[in-house]
């Protein structure tokens, strides 16, 4: 009896918390999207039942920060991905512990800071067309100065630009892992076999990398499409041609600058449902049905 | 047995006639945003209110400015509040106080404000007949220049006293080199001076862009050309371009007068302080504030106003009467003039601003002063919503097709956007 109980009592206060801070919000989304809410009124809240949900359909806001979310995390991903899994081959080739501890560091470090604190800094140091570090690395390549942020066809690449900076470093130690974790069996056999590293890469570890990729890439599609401090602070109010804005930015504005509630939780249930089905046609894709 | 029952009803009453311990001070929270001037003034008078007033202690506490609003709202929405006496944007007031949140003004507070504050400070803070906050500030950015006395003094020139030398003056020095603006000749594209220039423009040409209803009305033709004059100056004439738009949060226009990147700007007499005590710079010496020209010689140099920095108390504050009693006292003719005079704030009380001793401490107001009776209130909606429409559609105009036509389009769309997404209180 006390066998069976026991991982129940232990699981059960970090059960509590997800459901009470996790599924009740989720389900009070459900809700309060039906209402025309505002928190601050106790009184005068109105069920409007799907009204929330058919003015999605005209509303230009909601469907430029639609675009302009799956613009960004689909390009966000797919980079992500090549980048941190070439870095990660890159480092984990390196026959000296010493330097492969010390790239990790350096990759890592980003990841340690604020997101919003990196951004602040970006908009403020890296960014600015006079004077900002960006263009002055580009001028020693002779680049003239770019606007990013001013230009509706710089800003969404400098967001990416920024967004990489600060995120590849978890990935690069997640596939560190996976990579270290493949046995050199496999890659020895294949190297005997005359198999060059690229088809060694293509053909042996990244077949095996399967589980480790697909965990990666539902992570990161799932944080990318909540990615907030660095749009809200780089482009306020969706920047120049609201080019940086994107849904998580139009929930706030929504429900902190607006104060429709009911219809920032409509939003954000899209928004939900548009991760959630992302991530389920991922891992249907990505499903690694062996192992090793 | 007999001495010390005696004994202890000597100690009994001995202990009964000891004096009663002095009731605990109310402590009362007063939430501000940061701004080093600002605080260093509330400062002083917290001290000054707990020593006139020692039955109440105030526990100041100032957020960044970025997150305050947000943070307002979600301290109102907990059942208890967090704050007793809030500093709240006037155009936040509107939202709160149509929920119910917050605490009604006193009748004669009220009325005494009704009776002595400018119309434009009021108006945020009024709903359904009822005031439910007490201003701090004249919010005022449109009438009142910066200019970068250094540059002037090195280019030879004299401060403009009419538009059209203005804006000559601002084409001659702006120096553009394909991004990168070099030199701005004159800045009034922020969220708010922009917005407040572009509403000036549409009333001093003779048009009224407020309907009876509260709602906005950019369609007259006096917006369309308000429109296109102000697209012109940045889109063709160059005399500055849309970093203080863009990248709001790292330059403002007053911040490029005090790098010398700019000979000057519209901006409220806030910045003074901020120029003087974050950039190190001396009035007279390295700056002037001198008054902005109407666009049209000859006319009233009519403009609109939000309601600015107001305080005010929730409903479901503990200590109503406290933090009521404070709010009194920061409105205190007196208080509030040397607050208004360390903060560079125009007064939002006619006595205070008429008074020959707030002339005296902040003679720069003077370009000022003489306007704040053209000013009407800019309407009752939360201006953030008509400030970030009207951004997008002067920053698309700018960078893309600024003809009559695209203009005319923009202004109507405009005006359509509005009216979905402001509600009118």
């Amino acid at each position: 009896m006390k066998k069976t109980i026991f991982p129940y009592v232990v699981l059960a206060p970090m059960m509590l918390l997800l459901f009470v801070f996790l599924v009740l919000p989720i389900l009070g989304s459900f809700v309060i999207a039906l209402f025309k809410y505002n928190p601050l009124n106790e009184t005068g809240n109105t069920f409007i039942g799907f009204e929330n949900f058919r003015r999605l359909a005209a509303d230009e806001l909601f469907n430029i920060s639609f675009v302009n979310t799956l613009i960004y995390v689909f390009i966000m991903v797919g980079i992500n991905l090549v980048i941190t899994l070439l870095f990660a081959q890159l480092l984990t080739s390196l026959s000296s512990n010493k330097w492969r501890s010390l790239f990790r560091v350096l990759l890592f470090m980003p990841c340690v800071a604020p997101l919003a604190a990196v951004s602040v800094i970006w908009s403020k140091g890296i960014f600015p067309v006079k004077g900002g570090l960006l263009n002055k690395l580009l001028s020693y390549v002779g680049v003239a100065p770019i606007n990013w942020l001013g230009n509706p066809s710089t800003l969404m690449p400098a967001l990416l630009i920024l967004s990489l900076w600060a995120d590849i470093g978890y990935n690069i130690i997640l596939f560190i892992s996976g990579l270290q974790s493949i046995p050199l069996d496999y890659l020895d056999a294949a190297q005997i076999d005359g198999a060059g590293p690229i088809r060694r890469f293509f053909s042996i570890t990244f077949p095996l990398l399967g589980r480790t990729f697909s965990y990666v890439t539902a992570m990161t599609l799932i944080s990318q499409f909540q990615a907030f401090a660095q749009f809200a602070i780089v482009a306020p109010n969706g920047g120049i041609g609201r080019r940086g804005y994107v849904l998580s930015t139009y929930i706030y504005d929504m429900g902190f600058r607006n104060k429709d509630m009911g219809y920032a939780s409509t939003v954000s249930l899209v928004l939900f449902f548009i991760i959630l089905i992302v991530t389920l046609v991922q891992q249907r894709l990505n499903r690694v049905d062996w192992g090793y | 047995m007999k001495k010390f029952l005696h004994l202890s009803l000597v100690l009994i009453l001995c202990f009964s006639l000891l004096p009663v311990s002095a009731a605990e001070p109310v402590t009362i929270k007063f939430w501000t945003h940061i701004n080093e001037a600002w605080n260093a003034s509330y400062e002083e008078l917290v001290a000054e209110f707990e020593q006139a007033n020692p039955d109440i202690k105030v526990d100041y506490q100032r957020f960044p400015y970025g997150e305050f609003e947000a943070k307002i709202q979600t301290s109102l929405m907990a059942g208890n509040a967090a704050a007793d006496v809030y500093e709240v944007w006037g155009g936040w007031v509107l939202d709160f106080a149509s929920q119910g949140v917050l605490s009604e003004t006193p009748a004669k507070f009220a009325a005494e404000l009704e009776d002595d504050a400018y119309a434009p400070v009021l108006g945020a803070l009024k709903h359904e007949g009822k005031y439910y906050g007490a201003p701090v500030e004249f919010n005022i950015e449109y009438g009142g220049m910066v200019v970068n006395k250094k540059l002037y003094d090195e280019a030879g020139m004299t401060y403009p006293t009419t538009w059209a030398q203005l804006i000559e003056d601002a084409k001659k020095v702006a120096v553009k080199d394909g991004e990168v603006m070099k030199m701005r000749g004159f800045g009034f594209s922020t969220p708010d001076t922009l917005t407040s220039n572009f509403l000036a423009l549409i009333l001093q040409s003779g048009g009224q862009y407020l309907k009876e209803d509260g709602s906005v009305d950019f369609t007259i033709p006096e917006a369309t050309a308000a429109m296109k004059q102000l697209v012109a100056y940045t889109a063709d004439d160059h005399i500055n371009n849309l970093d203080t738009l863009t990248n709001q949060d790292t330059q403002d226009d007053h911040m490029m007068v005090a790098l010398d990147e700019s000979f000057g700007c519209v901006r409220g007499p806030w910045v003074l302080s901020d120029l003087e005590q974050s950039y190190g710079l001396t009035m007279g010496v390295d700056f002037e504030y001198i008054s902005q020209p109407p666009f049209f010689e000859g006319v009233e140099q009519k403009f609109a106003a939000e309601t600015g920095w107001s305080l005010c108390v929730p409903k479901n504050t503990a200590a109503e009467e406290a933090a009521w009693r404070f709010v009194e006292f920061l409105n205190q003719p007196d208080v509030l003039l040397r607050h208004n005079i360390a903060c560079a704030q125009v007064p939002p009380r006619r006595s205070v601003a008429n008074d020959p001793d707030y002339i005296a401490g902040a003679p720069y107001m003077l370009p000022l002063l003489d306007k704040l009776q053209y000013a009407q209130f800019i309407g009752p909606f939360n201006t953030d919503i008509l400030k970030d429409y009207l951004k997008q559609t002067y920053m698309n105009l700018v960078i893309g097709d600024h003809s009559d036509e695209a203009i005319q389009d923009a202004c109507v769309k405009l005006t359509e956007d509005l009216a979905q997404a402001m509600k009118i209180y």
